[in-house]
């Protein structure tokens, strides 16, 4: 799960969550310019990949992956 | 004198164990079994004992609320006591048909049953309803306040709110004078947490189940991942009238051969935050750009070939529980893998 609201989504139950950017836009940011936004949603998409294949005991939370701006996604 | 039916199941009635759970529906005059004491707590006569078998009843409360009635009607009392039904499922729920039936014709009515039987959940708004023990261990106890309770029921006396009364809260808010000020209130509920004395809160938050980390998938590269969101993203114009808040309906649309979601074809319909980002790129919501990158280059096995979608504002947490229940079934006779779930 992608979420602003990391801890309260825990709370309420999810158990994979990545740290998104703000309510309004979890995957990305659009104060950046293009490529970077696209970089960060990239990193974040990644890091939900991540998220699915960690084994977990309990709920954590993720970030997002750090990818350079125009970094592909291999 | 106070004129009361019972109702119970073919077990507590006497007329057999689960080889009898389909016995007919039957009105027996006078107390039975647990009624003897019952009558004794409610200082009142039990005019007539119904009662049915537990699958015969659970297994079509529509027909089995159609017989209550017509008894009821004709018995005329002043009140209803049904069960209590402990932590017995098919009972409880038959108890809990009897009191909103009883309450439909407007005669008073009270059950009893342990806080996890499912009568509970589906009839505590329409009845009042006491909690019990979960097995017949605590009839004694459950008996004299249901006796008690349906002798105020009777004499019209006013029923105070769920906490006082101690049956299960129905959902019901009334607006009353308090002598004290909210913030008075408010304030001396925090002195008293911060002095750790006890005090009970105006407004109990729903409690939270814990939820097991379901397995990791073995590789992404090789599976099939959808994406769902809450963020109200629909394709331009709404078509299907997603409501904006308190949604009740969930929606899949269609993004084989979409590259990204695209402005102007997509937006959101959410009532609960600023869209102008969201209209002004979809993909901050959904983000499909950057998975087909990913699907593209491998580190992404298949996306599926649509995305869900709700408006998670103000949505009731048993209608979110359905609707995931729901979107889980559908992604899981589509053979999806993993879920990647955007929240707003």
């Amino acid at each position: 799960m992608i979420s602003a609201l990391g801890p309260v989504a825990i709370e309420l139950g999810a158990n994979r969550v990545v740290r998104g950017v703000k309510i309004p836009h979890p995957c990305g940011d659009p104060t950046l310019d293009p490529s970077r936004d696209r970089a960060l949603r990239l990193g974040l998409v990644r890091g939900a990949l991540r998220a699915l294949v960690t084994p977990l005991e309990e709920a954590a939370i993720f970030e997002g992956e750090r990818v350079p701006p125009g970094g592909s996604a291999a | 004198m106070i004129r009361a039916v019972h109702y119970l199941n073919q077990f507590f009635a006497r007329a057999g164990a689960e080889e009898a759970s389909q016995h007919p529906f039957t009105v027996k005059e006078g107390a039975v079994g647990p009624g003897m004491k019952l009558e004794q707590e409610l200082g009142g006569k039990i005019v007539a004992t119904i009662f049915c078998g537990d699958d015969r009843a659970a297994g079509d409360l529509a027909a089995f609320g159609a017989e209550v009635e017509k008894a009821l009607r004709e018995l005329a009392p002043e009140v209803v006591v049904a069960g209590p039904a402990f932590n017995a499922g098919r009972y409880g729920l038959a108890c809990g048909e009897v009191c909103a039936r009883a309450k439909a014709l407007g005669i008073p009515a009270v059950t009893a049953m342990h806080i996890e039987n499912p009568g509970v959940e589906l009839y505590r708004r329409s009845a009042y309803v006491l909690p019990a023990a979960p097995t017949a261990l605590g009839m004694n106890d459950a008996l004299t306040r249901l006796g008690r309770f349906a002798a105020k029921l009777a004499a019209g006396a006013p029923i105070g709110d769920a906490h006082a009364e101690g049956y299960y809260g129905r959902g019901v808010r009334r607006v009353a004078l308090h002598e004290k000020r909210a913030a008075d209130r408010a304030l001396d509920m925090l002195a008293a947490r911060l002095a750790g004395r006890p005090f009970t809160t105006e407004v109990p938050l729903p409690a939270i189940e814990h939820i097991v980390p379901a397995k990791p998938l073995a590789s992404v590269a090789k599976a099939r991942v959808a994406i769902v969101t809450t963020g109200g993203i629909v394709p331009k114009g709404n078509p299907d009238g997603l409501k904006q808040s308190n949604s009740t309906e969930w929606k899949a649309y269609p993004i084989a051969g979409l590259a990204s979601l695209d402005a102007g074809k997509f937006e959101s319909i959410h009532g609960g935050y600023d869209t102008s980002s969201a209209n002004a790129n979809p993909n901050y919501v959904v983000p499909l750009d950057v998975a087909r990158e990913l699907e593209s280059t491998g580190a992404i096995g298949a996306l599926h070939d649509t995305y869900y979608v709700t408006a998670g504002v103000g949505t009731a947490v048993a209608e979110a529980r359905r609707m995931g229940r729901e979107i889980a079934e559908d992604l899981r006779a589509r053979k999806v893998d993993g879920v990647i779930l955007t929240a707003t």
